[in-house]
């Protein structure tokens, strides 16, 4: 399925997009700890963190002196349902080059100016921003339709944004 | 006969979906104390075991052959009832207590069943106490003043909702929408004046924000006492509301554990470990919410969430352009000016600014510097604000279709309601525990020394005032009970009472005096039964419904009870899970005793309530 692959992109390597197959069906946290080590930032049973409108577990896994870089493996009971893979945002031509057209483009959670492409073999979920043609942010997914991908809950992950309230932001 | 039979499956439905017949508290203290002397932990069982109660059937009925001193009561009630022949109390429901209840049935207008549920022991109870109704009220009522809006009120909240639409009522289409030379022309115009607020903003907000940059960092675990506090008067607000709201068992969990935690549910914004910027969705926010932008946009009667044409002009002809030139300044911008929610979490910039007024110096008895005390309070009014996001209930997000004035607007109405109480208190230093939380304390727990009121900064919305008014006058729309009906919007996801269907679509008006109109169960034969069922006397019953004279027959159709309401009932849902309102939030939501509204609903089956049905809310 690429494993290799994953651990390439995750690695910060985005050639190894190419290769990408979906997260494994049943990939356990337990699997991804005996490869990977303890997270940097365990889960946290009171806190559960949700995506669009369903909570999960988060755990982070960071590379030691790379701090924009690294994983968050989001998990139903153990069982990963994404991987949230953090890098600076680069050009979504490398994507588009690795994975072909999207198989459907979505609105995004993560901001307006976002769109959200689905690749649904690849098991991706790229946020591409419309402003600077970056992903800024992705998820990767067990493959799948295109209909479950579009449904599932990574596909429905939401940020919102409000300013200090204390003046600092003079408009 | 045919009602008679009807009248008895009321009663047995009633039965199987049975519950406590009276409520087990008011709403929100007792959750409270539980939760200031045991914690989230302990708040989260008592919800659990309470909502399991809500199965439990209690006041059991009574029927031909049951015995027990519950049939000992209902003998002792007809013979005070003055029913005869008088029983002799001897705890057996044979064929005299039967022919008994069944005389007393008749005579109070109900369907001659023979079984002894809600109905024929509140008329039993009405009849004993000399004709004076059960109380049905218990509780706040946080619907007080609530309906469904009239087709004035609606169109006067659509108008509030989306200021910058045609449906709205003040703007009309685009003036760049076109594909002649004008429009070409209009198009040119919006993109010089929008790219000149953006580039204004950048002048002004950048300084600001390297500003930001080159002050003290803290650690943003220096902020969790400000941000618990700021939960606490939240909670202390609105508690009795937000505990009545349905929910999945996943947001249960998250709002009774919920806790602000450094590197948890509280993250450092300026940290690259903890915070990815989004340079785009920056620039998007400023050409929204900048007051020079929005002025240019208004003029050219432009709204980027109209159409795609005006999102994709909007994205390619100014923010790409702007963005391309001041990237490393709307990225500074990003990390040290905004706060932001991700999936549960709250980013926010931990950093101390010191001014003449508050220097940056640390007291010699170990209390921290006036600036970062002044800092703490600051960013307390800022987690009233954060935390009351984490109360929006999922029926009130799924009609927001996005809409910052429902999102932002009515956060900071209810962060405004709780500052305006809070900020004085604090100011008066009349709450230690506030204090100490914000503040910190000396090691053997006093609170620090030297406060001055003005380390708490007075009440701003800051950026977001245009939201909060429009927000505010969709409230005042609905007059006395406007502020109830946004709060029960937000809180407990109730749109219908803001005009607004499930989806956030404009809803269809309802004639004044429509939620007083009441359909008669099966099984009610008089006015003076209907009056039972809804709380109402017969008199007033009967003048509402064109002076009826005493001993009238009840009217067919729907019978007009000054004083009652109807509620929707909502559901909450996450992607495991649908949760619907139940008889306990119900209650618990409009101030009224479980019994009270299982007596005027015969029939309803308590434990399976569909979203959209409605529900009698008798007066009290």
């Amino acid at each position: 399925m690429g494993t290799d692959a994953l651990e390439r992109v995750v690695a910060g390597d985005v050639s190894g997009l190419r290769d990408l197959r979906g997260l494994p069906p049943g990939l356990s946290v337990d699997s991804l700890a005996a490869r990977w080590g303890p997270p940097d930032l365990p889960d946290d049973p009171d806190a559960p963190a949700w995506l669009g409108d369903q909570p999960f577990a988060v755990r982070r896994y960071r590379p030691e002196g790379s701090p924009a870089t690294g994983v968050q493996v989001w998990h139903d009971d153990g069982v990963v349902v994404a991987l949230q893979l953090d890098f600076p945002a680069f050009d979504a031509t490398v994507l588009h080059n690795a994975l072909g057209d999207p198989d459907v483009v979505t609105s995004s959670g993560l901001g307006t100016t976002n769109e959200q492409w689905i690749h649904a073999t690849a098991g991706v979920l790229a946020h591409v921003s419309r402003v600077t043609g970056e992903v800024v942010t992705l998820f990767m997914v067990a493959a799948g339709s295109t209909a479950a991908l579009a449904a599932s809950p990574a596909a429905r992950a939401e940020r919102r944004r409000w300013p200090r309230r204390t003046g600092d932001l003079p408009l | 006969m045919q009602r008679r039979d009807g009248a008895r499956r009321s009663e047995e439905t009633v039965e199987a979906g049975s519950a406590r017949t009276v409520r087990s508290a008011p709403a929100a203290s007792p959750l409270l104390l539980l939760q200031a002397t045991a914690g989230n932990r302990a708040v989260a069982h008592a919800v659990q075991r309470r909502r399991a109660g809500d199965e439990r059937p209690t006041t059991p009925h009574v029927r031909f052959g049951s015995r027990g001193p519950e049939v000992e009561e209902v003998q002792a009630s007809l013979n005070a009832a003055g029913v005869t022949p008088v029983l002799e109390t001897d705890q057996i429901f044979g064929r005299l207590t039967l022919a008994n209840v069944k005389a007393f049935q008749e005579m109070s207008g109900l369907a001659p069943d023979g079984v002894v549920g809600p109905l024929t022991r509140e008329a039993l109870a009405r009849s004993n106490s000399g004709g004076a109704p059960t109380p049905a009220g218990e509780g706040t009522d946080h619907r007080s003043g609530t309906g469904p809006p009239t087709a004035q009120q609606v169109a006067g909240i659509q108008a509030h909702l989306n200021p910058a639409t045609p449906g709205g009522g003040v703007m009309g289409p685009w003036d760049g929408a076109g594909s002649d030379a004008q429009a070409q022309a209009n198009r040119d115009a919006l993109a010089a004046e929008l790219t000149a607020a953006l580039e204004a903003m950048v002048a002004r907000a950048h300084p600001r924000a390297q500003e930001r940059q080159r002050l003290r960092h803290v650690p943003v675990r220096d902020f969790e006492g400000a941000g618990n506090q700021a939960k606490r008067y939240v909670d202390a607000t609105y508690g009795g509301l937000t505990s009545a709201a349905v929910l999945t068992r996943a947001q249960r969990h998250q709002r009774a554990s919920f806790s602000f935690q450094a590197g948890r549910t509280l993250l450092d914004t300026t940290d690259p470990s903890q915070y990815q910027v989004d340079v785009a969705d920056t620039a998007d926010w400023m050409a929204e919410t900048g007051k020079d932008a929005k002025t240019a946009t208004r003029a050219h009667s432009f709204d980027k969430s109209r159409s795609q044409q005006e999102r994709s002009f909007l994205d390619t002809h100014v923010l790409a352009p702007f963005v391309a030139r001041h990237r490393a300044q709307i990225e500074l911008m990003d990390r040290y000016l905004f706060a932001t929610a991700f999936g549960g979490r709250v980013w926010m910039a931990p950093v101390i600014e010191a001014s003449t007024d508050f220097p940056d110096t640390p007291g010699a008895d170990g209390s921290p510097s006036p600036a970062e005390r002044r800092a703490r309070w600051g960013e307390w009014e800022t987690l009233v604000h954060e935390y009351i996001h984490t109360l929006e209930h999922p029926g009130f997000s799924d009609a927001t279709r996005s809409r910052r004035i429902m999102t932002e607007g009515f956060c900071e109405m209810f962060t405004k309601e709780v500052l305006e109480q809070a900020i004085p208190a604090a100011k008066a230093d009349s709450d230690p525990e506030l204090r100490k939380g914000v503040e910190g304390s000396m090691p053997d727990g006093r609170p620090f020394p030297g406060f001055q009121p003005t380390l708490v900064p007075d009440y701003s919305p800051g950026a977001y005032a245009e939201y909060l008014s429009h927000a505010e006058a969709v409230r005042d729309q609905l007059g006395a009970g406007g502020r109830n009906a946004v709060r029960a919007a937000f809180f407990t996801g109730h749109v219908e009472l803001i005009g607004l269907t499930p989806r956030g679509a404009a809803a269809t008006p309802a004639a004044a005096g429509d939620d007083e109109l009441v359909a008669v169960p099966e099984g009610i034969r008089s006015i003076g039964a209907l009056a039972v069922l809804t709380g109402s006397s017969e008199e007033t019953i009967r003048q509402a419904n064109g002076n009826l004279p005493q001993g009238a027959p009840l009217p067919h159709g729907m019978v007009r009870v000054p004083g009652v309401r109807h509620h929707v009932v909502v559901e909450a849902r996450d992607g495991r899970e649908r949760q619907t309102e139940g008889r306990a939030e119900i209650a618990d939501q409009h101030g009224v005793t479980e019994a009270a509204l299982e007596r005027a609903n015969p029939g309803v089956r308590w434990a399976s309530l569909t979203a959209g049905q409605r529900i009698l809310v008798p007066v009290h």
